[in-house]
């Protein structure tokens, strides 16, 4: 139901949030598409 | 001094008064002394400065006249020929054909067959635009994968296991993400997993060099797509995704291809079982991504699909 989105190089314990820079809810027609 | 009539005169410079008596006392001053001796010299002043440059002097005499030079000859090398003589020349340049070398004739035709004429650089902008135009490009913010004709939702990775899924270009494209996608059936404890996620180049239909190592994304929820912002620029050409579960969950599924689904761009070979290999796999591969060794090709259920986005 969500998208994760890293900055650049990934997975960062030093930086802010692990570097993750954003977090977003998709809408389940496009989750079941993508599952196809 | 009776009359308080007090003189002094020029020779006596000083005068000393009681004041119990009222009695001045006149001292005698001695004679002046005699001069002292001159000081030493002062130092020397600076130079003044150089005088005006002095006028040309006159040109000298001709030289002798020189020895007479030999006659002259020429001699030709191809592409260049010489109608003449030696020593009267009449030159000229031989026409190019695919087997010597020579003058060509420019065109800015993209139909002629000829195989003595050149293209001028507006006949290959021609070509190229046209070229250009009969490839799909990608578009922009959609996500991509290479393979795989049909998904299954739960494809289970192994640990340590670098899966390698084809992904064709057929233009110069940027991208701007890498993903993949935890499975509805993710999770369990542990629930969290470690996914490497990279771009290789392509050698003899395998896996090769490292183009991208994009790092880890840390995957904690199932049906959830995790992405990794890059900035990778790829010419036209063959390439392979990676994904590599470095620590694992209970239930490690993901987004994946689905078992003996043929690849789209490894041109389906067969192997002995009959079935389509559709990715390759690397065991044993901890940390960060370095050339592709040690490959299996596979046919089976549960390698990581990864994708890319287009800028």
């Amino acid at each position: 139901m969500k998208m994760v989105t890293y900055g650049i190089g990934g997975y960062d314990e030093s930086k802010p949030n692990n570097n993750i820079v954003e977090e977003i809810d998709i809408p389940d027609e496009e989750q079941n598409e993508a599952d196809r | 001094m009776s009359d308080n009539t007090l003189t002094v005169t020029e020779v006596v410079n000083s005068v000393t008064v009681t004041p119990v008596n009222n009695t001045v006392t006149v001292s005698e001053v001695g004679t002046q002394g005699p001069a002292g001796t001159n000081g030493t010299n002062g130092t020397n002043g600076t130079n003044g400065t150089n005088g005006a440059t002095g006028a040309t002097g006159a040109t000298g005499a001709t030289g002798a006249t020189g020895a007479q030079g030999s006659s002259g000859v020429v001699t030709v090398n191809a592409p260049l020929t010489n109608a003449g003589t030696s020593s009267a020349a009449n030159l000229s340049v031989s026409t190019g054909t695919t087997s010597n070398v020579g003058v060509l004739q420019l065109t800015d035709s993209t139909s002629s067959t000829s195989t003595t004429t050149a293209a001028t650089a507006n006949a290959v902008k021609t070509a190229y635009a046209f070229a250009a135009s009969q490839v799909m490009p990608f578009i922009s913010a959609y996500y991509y994968r290479g393979t795989a004709l049909t998904t299954t939702a739960n494809g289970s990775a192994s640990q340590n296991v670098t899966y390698y899924t084809p992904f064709f270009v057929p233009a110069t494209t940027t991208f701007d993400r890498i993903a993949i996608r935890s499975g509805s059936g993710y999770g369990g404890t542990p629930s969290t997993a470690s996914v490497r996620m990279g771009i290789y180049n392509s050698s003899s239909g395998q896996p090769s060099t490292v183009v991208l190592d994009a790092g880890t994304v840390s995957v904690s929820a199932a049906s959830t797509t995790y992405t990794i912002t890059i900035n990778q620029q790829l010419t036209p050409g063959l390439y392979w995704l990676a994904a590599n579960s470095q620590t694992v969950a209970q239930f490690n599924t993901y987004l994946a291809v689905a078992s003996n689904q043929a690849a789209a761009y490894i041109g389906q070979p067969f192997s002995t079982a009959f079935l389509t290999i559709q990715y390759f796999s690397q065991s044993s591969v901890t940390g960060a991504f370095a050339t592709a060794t040690s490959l299996s090709d596979g046919t089976a259920n549960g390698a990581i699909l990864t994708f890319l986005r287009a800028a």
